[in-house]
């Protein structure tokens, strides 16, 4: 029995429900109206012995709507729904799966 | 009386938090000095900081005097320029070796002859953070008599 629609349809629900507008720009593309979901950010220290607390903010995308999603890709979405829109810049796909991926953002200065 | 060993990490203390860029330094990284804590910085705190780390110390020759050999690491931690996270440490470098390295390298004569410089390490920008740092050590050779540090 194929569940691909099911799934789609899930995974589709999931995005108008958790995410927010997101309007992702890779390296010399055009830009692509997506949504996407933001992760629950990741607290890691960063230095010796003076250290810093910094979360690692991560974003799901659909594969299919956004297939590249290199280095340095820009996206223009809300920290939180209905907040005010920022750019952030991608640094790293941090997980591929079948539908979606988890890339790495920093806020672009 | 504070111990020579106070005295040297209090001087220390005092030539790094010179680093204001009114004093014709590169950053403001004197604005924010920790020392004898292990500190975590977080949202809202200073964008650059620094510490004093006092490292594991080296007794040699014990006669009257105690010989000790005492390690210090300026350690900086710093938000850096995305693209350009590098120059950010190099700057902040910069402005600790200036700071340190006075023309009495003696520290007023807490030392012997002279503090003598020892590794630089860095800690680059990892994808993700916003973070840089770097860690410069100094060797502070200095005695000790028995029962009077």
């Amino acid at each position: 029995m194929d569940f691909g629609a099911l799934r789609t349809l899930v995974r589709d629900l999931n995005f108008s429900a958790h995410g927010v507008p997101a309007t992702v720009t890779p390296p010399g593309e055009a830009a692509v109206e997506t949504r996407g979901i933001w992760l629950t950010p990741v607290t890691e220290q960063f230095g010796m012995d003076l250290r810093r607390s910094e979360p690692k903010r991560i974003m799901a995308l659909k594969r299919d709507e956004v297939p590249s999603v290199p280095r340095g890709t820009l996206i223009v979405a809300p920290e939180q729904a209905g907040g005010a829109d920022q750019t952030w810049r991608v640094e790293a796909t941090d997980r591929l799966e079948a539908d979606k991926r988890h890339v790495i953002v920093v806020p672009e200065p | 009386m504070p111990t020579k060993r106070q005295q040297i990490l209090a001087a220390f203390q005092s030539r790094v938090e010179n680093i204001r860029t009114a004093n014709g330094y590169a950053t403001d990284a004197g604005a924010t000095v920790f020392a004898g804590e292990r500190v975590l910085l977080g949202e809202g705190d200073p964008e650059i900081a620094l510490a004093i780390v006092p490292g594991d110390d080296t007794p040699g020759h014990q006669g009257e005097h105690v010989v000790i050999r005492l390690p210090v690491e300026i350690q900086i931690i710093a938000k850096g320029d995305l693209d350009d996270d590098w120059l950010t440490v190099e700057a902040v470098l910069g402005d600790v070796k200036k700071a340190v390295e006075q023309a009495d390298r003696t520290l007023g004569k807490l030392v012997l002859r002279q503090i003598e410089r020892g590794a630089t390490r860095t800690l680059p920008r990892e994808e993700g953070s916003t973070n840089v740092g770097a860690g410069i050590t100094y060797i502070a050779p200095y005695t000790e008599l028995w029962g009077e540090p």
